[in-house]
Parts: C-alpha cells; sequence; structure tokens
C-alpha cells in the first residue's frame, strides 16, 4: 500500500503533521531528534494513534515555520497535489527547482479549500467532460475544440479581453500567478475536490501568460488526470500532447474567422500593406505576442512563411515598437497572485466577521497592512460619493 | 503609580506605530502595552510613501522594549491548552492575545470583529479600539487639532486602517481627519 492511501485513515492534524515536515524536508528522525522525541513517537503522532500535547504541537509548529492554526484545520491537507507532479519530476531532470513551488501550490490549494469550507460553498464552474483525441490529427482537433470552447463559454470569434476570468468563474479552473523559474512556463494538476489548478509564471510578460494559460486549459480539456510541467524551450519534436495544446492556445486566442477578418480590415486600413506596425497593433488587440501572432498568420497563410525569421533576424524589438505606438500592455491582472474567486470569498468572510484580519492576511499571503490595502481596493466602487470621494462598498450589508 | 497594563492586538499595534509611535501613546497614557509573540510577529509593515513610490517600513517593536511601554511575552506551558482551543477559531496571535487577557485578566485592544465576538463569547470586558485610544492619547497630550488630523491621516494612509462603522468614535474620527 503506498503512504498516500494511508492518508484516510489518518486524523487530519495527523496528514497535516506529516505534511508539514515533508515540505519542510525533514525525516521523521531529524524531526524526533529536533522535538527531543523518539521516532515511533512521532509516527505515532503523525498516524494519530498518539495525542500530541499542547507543548508537542506548539514546537512542532515552530519546526515546521507553520501557523499552529494552519496544523489545527479540521480537514487534511490537499497531499495529492505532490503526488500527482512527483512522476513528472521524476521524468523531466530539468525541473529540479520545482519541489518547493509544488509545496507552495499544494498550500494555497489548501486554503482555497479551506475558505471554500468555512463560507459553506462549492468550487465555481460546470467542468465538461474529458475530450478524448488519440488517433485525431492534433491540428484539426485543437482547432474544433477551440471553437467548441469558444461556442460554450459564449465569447464569439473576436480577442478574448478577460481570459483568466472567464476560465476562472465559468469554466472553473483555479489560477494562480506564482514567481517560477524562467524556463517554466506554467503548471497544471488536477485535484479532487478543488479541480483544475494552473499556476502562471508571475516573471513572464502578461501575453505569455495568456498563452500558457491556453495551453494548460487544453490539458484540463483533454488529460486532466496528468499533472503537468510547461517549459518555455520545447525540445525540437514536442510530444504530440503539448502539439496539441499549443494548437488549441492559437486557436483558441486567435480563431480563424475573426482574425482573418481583423487582418483583412487592417490590410485595407493600410492600402494593402502588412506592415510591422500592423502586427504590433494585432498583436496588442489579441493580446497575444508578436512573434505568436505571426506565426499564427503564417499558419493561415495570412503572411508569407519565414516572416518572423525575417523580423527577428533584423532585429525588430516588439516591446520598443509597441511602446513607440503607444500601445502599453495592460498588466492589471499581472498583480493578482490569486484567483477572482478566492480573492472574493477571503474579502467577504473578512466582511462578515467569519475571519479575522490577520487569517484574511494569511490568506491573501500578504502582511495585515497588506490586506488591508487589498480589501479597500476589491470594496471600493469606481462611484464617488457627493463629496468626490471613492465609495466603498459595505460587503456585510444585507440586501433583502 | 505604577502603569496600567494593556494587551494590544497585532492590528492595533501596527495602527499605534504608524500614528506617532508606540512609546509616545504608551507614555502619555500612563500604560504599558503587552503584546504576545505571536501577534508580535504578525506586525509586518507599514507603507511609506518615498519619492512617489511606496515602500515597506518594518514594524520593529523591539525598539520599544528597553522602556515600560512595550513587553513582548510569551505564553507559559499552563496557557498552551488554552491557546490551542482559542486557535481552532481564530489566528495564532489573536489566539494567543485572548488566551493572555484570559489567563491574566488584563485589558485588550482590538478592532477586529471576529476577535471582538471572541471576547464577548468568553465573557471577557468589551476590548478597547484604535480610536478610542488615539482620541484619549490626543487629548492627554492636548494636540491641537492640526496634529491631531496628521497623526489619523498617518494611520490612514501608512497602516490604510479605517474605523468600523460600528466604532463608537468614528464621528471624532471624521471630524479630525476631514479634509485631509
Amino acid at each position: 500500500m503506498r503512504d498516500d492511501e494511508l492518508e484516510s485513515d489518518v486524523s487530519p492534524l495527523g496528514s497535516r503533521l506529516r505534511a508539514a515536515r515533508e515540505a519542510r524536508g525533514l525525516t521523521q528522525a531529524q524531526a524526533a531528534a529536533e522535538l527531543n522525541v523518539s521516532r515511533p513517537l512521532l509516527i505515532a503522532m503523525e498516524k494519530g494513534s498518539r495525542e500530541v500535547q499542547p507543548a508537542e504541537l506548539v514546537s512542532l509548529a515552530r519546526l515546521y515555520g507553520r501557523p499552529v492554526s494552519q496544523l489545527l484545520r479540521p480537514t487534511a491537507p490537499p497531499v495529492a497535489i505532490g503526488a500527482r507532479f512527483r512522476a513528472v519530476l521524476a521524468s523531466s531532470p530539468e525541473t529540479d527547482d520545482l519541489p518547493g513551488l509544488i509545496t507552495r501550490l499544494e498550500e494555497l490549494a489548501d486554503n482555497y479549500l479551506d475558505l471554500l469550507r468555512r463560507a459553506g460553498a462549492g468550487p465555481p464552474g460546470q467542468y465538461p467532460p474529458v475530450r478524448r483525441i488519440d488517433h485525431l490529427d492534433p491540428s484539426q482537433a485543437a482547432e474544433d475544440l477551440a471553437t467548441e470552447e469558444r461556442n460554450r463559454l459564449g465569447i464569439g470569434d473576436g480577442p478574448v479581453q478577460r481570459l483568466r476570468e472567464i476560465l476562472e468563474v465559468d469554466a472553473g479552473l483555479r489560477i494562480f500567478i506564482e514567481p517560477l523559474p524562467s524556463r517554466v512556463a506554467g503548471l497544471f494538476v488536477y485535484v479532487e475536490p478543488l479541480g483544475g489548478c494552473v499556476a502562471l509564471n508571475a516573471r513572464h510578460p502578461s501575453e505569455r501568460r495568456r498563452w500558457t494559460l491556453a495551453h494548460e486549459y487544453a490539458h484540463f480539456l483533454v488529460s486532466r488526470e496528468r499533472a503537468e510541467v510547461t517549459l518555455v524551450a520545447q525540445r525540437r519534436q514536442p510530444p504530440e500532447t503539448e502539439r496539441f495544446a499549443d494548437a488549441f492556445a492559437a486557436n483558441f486566442l486567435m480563431p480563424r474567422t475573426g482574425l482573418l477578418r481583423r487582418f483583412n480590415e487592417l490590410k485595407r486600413s493600410r492600402g494593402g500593406q502588412v506592415t510591422a506596425a500592423a502586427l504590433v497593433q494585432l498583436a496588442h488587440t489579441y493580446q497575444v505576442s508578436v512573434q505568436a501572432l505571426t506565426l499564427r498568420l503564417e499558419d493561415l497563410r495570412l503572411v508569407r512563411p519565414g516572416t518572423w525569421e525575417r523580423l527577428r533576424d533584423n532585429n525588430f524589438q516588439p516591446r520598443a515598437a509597441a511602446q513607440l505606438l503607444g500601445l502599453e500592455t495592460d498588466d492589471e491582472q499581472a498583480a493578482d497572485s490569486l484567483p477572482f474567486h478566492y480573492r472574493i470569498l477571503a474579502t467577504q468572510l473578512y466582511a462578515d466577521g467569519e475571519i479575522t484580519e490577520s487569517q484574511l492576511a494569511r490568506y491573501l499571503s500578504t502582511d495585515i497592512v497588506g490586506a488591508r490595502r487589498i480589501y479597500q481596493r476589491m470594496t471600493e466602487t469606481r462611484d464617488v460619493s457627493e463629496d468626490g470621494a471613492s465609495q466603498i462598498v459595505d460587503l456585510a450589508e444585507a440586501l433583502g | 503609580m505604577p502603569r496600567r497594563s494593556l494587551l494590544l492586538d497585532a492590528c492595533v499595534a501596527i495602527n499605534l506605530a504608524a500614528a506617532t509611535g508606540i512609546d509616545r501613546i504608551a507614555d502619555a497614557l500612563q500604560l504599558t502595552f503587552i503584546i504576545a509573540a505571536q501577534a508580535a510577529a504578525e506586525a509586518g509593515y507599514l507603507r511609506d510613501i518615498v519619492k512617489g513610490t511606496v515602500v515597506l517600513t518594518p514594524i520593529n517593536l523591539e525598539q520599544y522594549l528597553s522602556s515600560e511601554a512595550l513587553e513582548i511575552r510569551e505564553l507559559e506551558a499552563t496557557e498552551l491548552a488554552l491557546y490551542l482551543d482559542l486557535a481552532l477559531i481564530v489566528d495564532d496571535g489573536e489566539a494567543a492575545t485572548i488566551a493572555l487577557a484570559l489567563q491574566y485578566g488584563i485589558d485588550l485592544a482590538t478592532d477586529d470583529r471576529r476577535a471582538r465576538r471572541v471576547c464577548q463569547d468568553r465573557r471577557l470586558s468589551e476590548p478597547t479600539r484604535t480610536v478610542a485610544l488615539l482620541r484619549s492619547y490626543a487629548e492627554a497630550a492636548q494636540l491641537a487639532d492640526d496634529e491631531v488630523r496628521k497623526m489619523l491621516v498617518r494611520v490612514r494612509e501608512r497602516a490604510s486602517f479605517l474605523p468600523a462603522r460600528s466604532d463608537p468614535d468614528l464621528k471624532w474620527w471624521n471630524e479630525h481627519i476631514r479634509d485631509a
């Protein structure tokens, strides 16, 4: 029997102690020595067969760097995330520094589940059944599924302005933005009862994050049982699943019909000429990189093959060009590392007096003043009162 | 005359640190503030604007320890069971603060709605609030209206604190911070 299969028989405190120890990178023998108890005693505490004394729990919390209130949560932690990633990490030598990030993802998932428990709510979103694409042409299957998903989500064939919000609220993905190693674009894992969780690299530009998000969404739609680590530099011959996910991202973010229409309008408005400035403008409209847009246009045979390579060889600087054209990227969503629904839950629980200010801070991964600032930003409307000040919404007020 | 003790939670300690410094308020009100070690660890940072940029200013509570203004208290072994009982409901800092209030019968200051409810459930006397402390300080130190306004603005800007609608001293706060 595997260790993680034992979890259901263990008390929530026992499994939390074990998860916290493992996250700290300590063996049972090391932790027992630090605590000045025998190893069998520590094992008994982790199994729940021996009650943990108050002083022991306080010492363990200190040793593991965890708040005691977190160790005392009444449910077991979502350790399945680590278990699902273990196989991926074992087969990928390029991902040595990821275990810490997976621990962080487990912690965020644990917080999310705790917020849902406190609110008596379930995770949002309606999941479509898993789509099987075996034996299908990846490009065609990706385009068909992207069109189907756009229709299901009611977003037509235009640029998706609020991609993160749509995939969080309507599709039900839990999207976190965390600093990952630069060569890692994103992570995907599906874990019950939270569902599909995605971590995007906070260090990447927002256009790249949107691409990664659409890419991870493809994994969610077709192979959600498999955890994924998406690297920036793919191997020369990427596996079929990765080619499918990239093709899905291209079709989902830049659907053929809408892109064709906009491209032709832009071309007409410029006397039939396609300039680098036109590509920058179109990339800005679709909130994708100029590279992603140009390669998509090449695929659709709207520009000549090799256009992107020629631009790159001529030292074309897309960011500088966008600045020159006054097309700054809206990076508003970059600041919000936590899912929209997660932040709403935490804010509402605080407004209702169900959690304290420091609990709010812990859920929002900030300090108390930081939590106050986020709370005020989230409850401030864009309306102004008679004296010209921004209005604050009372989230605890009953509306009937 | 010995000073009276008053327990602060992290939130009130942050506000007092932003206002004018904890020692000045403690001296003017002849109080010794006590803060649980767990709450002290949660104090974090104030936000100050330097050359148009928000910078984080660490709240250094240890600087007050040499005076009678502040004491950081660790829980005794006999208090840990009560602390863990409270940590099932609130976070570590509030749990330690309320445990000390229950154990030693010391008055407590907190603005936190959840913490105030726990105090009420545990039959502690009603906790005082940040604005009441600032108001008492302003009166004891005989601050001019402009000085009071500047102090309140510091609390609002550096600690992002806004009093609750139910705060009995909200009117005093609004009258003094007006036009800022």
